[in-house]
């Protein structure tokens, strides 16, 4: 399990600035969640107190906003300041990342569509489901594509 | 792509403002780098149909494959995952790469995806590209996937070296040597991205003469170039604008001494046109091609494509 705690913990922090602030703070304890070697612990510890943390935190937000905003531009742009704390809640509440343009853009929807905060404003879901139609139209794929050899 | 086994190509990654460059200044180029990921949507692992090629790109690329070379650069085989390899994307990369007669195929050192119970599909993207440690664990994992790789695509196979931002402390190797050990072993290529490594230098004082003169030089079959910016404290690989001096330096130096260079491919974001023009993108390939010829290095009398 090593390997896989060492990458899943390296993934974890690099989605949750949160999470970076409690292993600067309180260092490897932070990481009892994760079953890691005492190298690992050291490794991951120098990896989130370095400077270049921020980058990574920063790139990961930028590229899964990224799909949200080609798929959804005019929904993000209506959201105005409510935009911000409903992406960290999005990106908290789903865990399905694939960076895929319309899965992400119909995931982001389908929360919006649901947020309680949200449901009493017409005009953005009549948005929201106009932004998700182009997109069906825009993704549409081929028909035909071969079968894929699974052996 | 070189035609020629004695010649360099120059070419270019398609993006989505590939075709309004060059409609707009037509570029002599040898061949076309294409993400053939970013030509799929993907609905994951054991889905009845899983794959399925995006109509409006696959319109938009189709002139261009049918006029240049294609070379395949994948972004999400995750070949370093700790998860077993996705045999389902291999094999359909390998269909695709068949499909276009592509001479090889690239992938990133590094890993894209980590094992999630809670995602529909049992794992999740981490966002973006993360490195592997270059150590003996690491060589133990990728030698049988390298080997399965190259037995079901049927071509031979290059390995990118990789950015990182946040260095991993106490490695056993380095990764010119982890690189070298991976090629003995697994029989892999190389695809030398310069501009990884003069991000690296920027960054992290990564001495470029010191790693060029570890890594065998002869397992080099591509080049990447590209430019960058600084984000958050750090010179990244973002792909913005132009080729900064210091890579075409670093060309000039490097490629007259890979033996076996094919390829030097430019990559750039498409919202660098913004920044750039139309223009200077495509005149990017012609100061490729001068610095190659500068530095000696045979270069292909290439195709002037205009979409």
């Amino acid at each position: 399990m090593s390997l896989a705690d060492f990458q899943r913990a390296l993934a974890d922090h690099i989605a949750s600035p949160t999470r970076c602030a409690a292993v600067r703070a309180r260092g490897a304890e932070a990481l009892a969640d994760y079953e890691l070697s005492q190298r690992e612990l050291r490794r991951l510890v120098a990896m989130v107190e370095h400077r270049g943390m921020s980058t990574n935190c920063t790139l990961y937000r930028a590229n899964r906003l990224t799909p949200l905003a080609r798929t959804l531009p005019a929904t993000c742009v209506r959201l105005g300041e409510r935009f911000g704390p409903l992406l960290d809640e999005f990106f908290a509440a789903v865990v399905d990342c694939d960076l895929q343009w319309k899965g992400e853009g119909v995931r982001f929807a389908r929360f919006l569509s649901e947020h309680p905060s949200l449901s009493d404003d017409v005009e953005l879901q009549s948005l929201i489901a106009e932004e998700v139609a182009a997109a069906a139209v825009r993704y549409t794929t081929l028909p035909g594509q071969p079968a894929i050899n699974r052996s | 792509m070189s035609r020629d086994a004695s010649t360099v190509g120059v070419g270019l990654l398609f993006n989505p403002v590939v075709p309004a460059v060059l409609d707009a200044c037509p570029a002599d180029l040898d061949h076309l780098a294409v993400i053939p990921e970013a030509l799929w949507v993907d609905d994951g692992p054991g889905s009845p149909r899983r794959f399925a090629e995006i109509t409006q790109t696959a319109l938009s690329i189709a002139p261009l494959l049918d006029r240049l070379p294609v070379v395949a650069h994948g972004i999400s085989l995750s070949i370093g995952s700790a998860m077993p390899l996705d045999d389902e994307h291999l094999h359909q990369m390998a269909a695709w790469c068949d499909q276009h007669a592509v001479p090889w195929y690239s992938e990133h050192l590094g890993f894209f995806a980590v094992a999630d119970a809670a995602s529909r599909v049992g794992r999740r993207h981490t966002g973006l590209g993360l490195p592997l440690a270059c150590d003996r664990e690491t060589l133990d994992l990728l030698v049988p996937r390298i080997r399965r790789i190259r037995r079901i695509t049927g071509r031979p196979f290059l390995l990118e070296n990789g950015v990182n931002y946040t260095p991993i402390v106490d490695q056993e190797m380095s990764e010119p040597a982890l690189l070298n050990r991976l090629a003995t072993h697994a029989g892999s290529e190389v695809l030398l991205d310069l501009h990884n490594l003069y991000v690296e230098s920027v960054n992290h004082g990564l001495d470029l003469d010191d790693y060029v003169g570890e890594l065998d030089l002869g397992l080099v079959r591509e080049i990447h170039v590209a430019g960058g910016m600084r984000l958050a404290g750090m010179y990244t690989d973002s792909h913005s604008g132009l080729v900064p001096d210091a890579v075409r330096q670093l060309l000039a130096a490097v490629a007259p001494r890979c033996a076996n260079l094919a390829a030097v491919t430019f990559e750039f974001h498409e919202s660098s046109v913004l920044a750039v023009g139309l223009a200077p993108l495509a005149e990017e390939i012609d100061r490729l091609r001068a610095v190659l010829r500068a530095a000696g290095v045979r270069v292909t009398e290439a195709i002037r494509v205009a979409c």
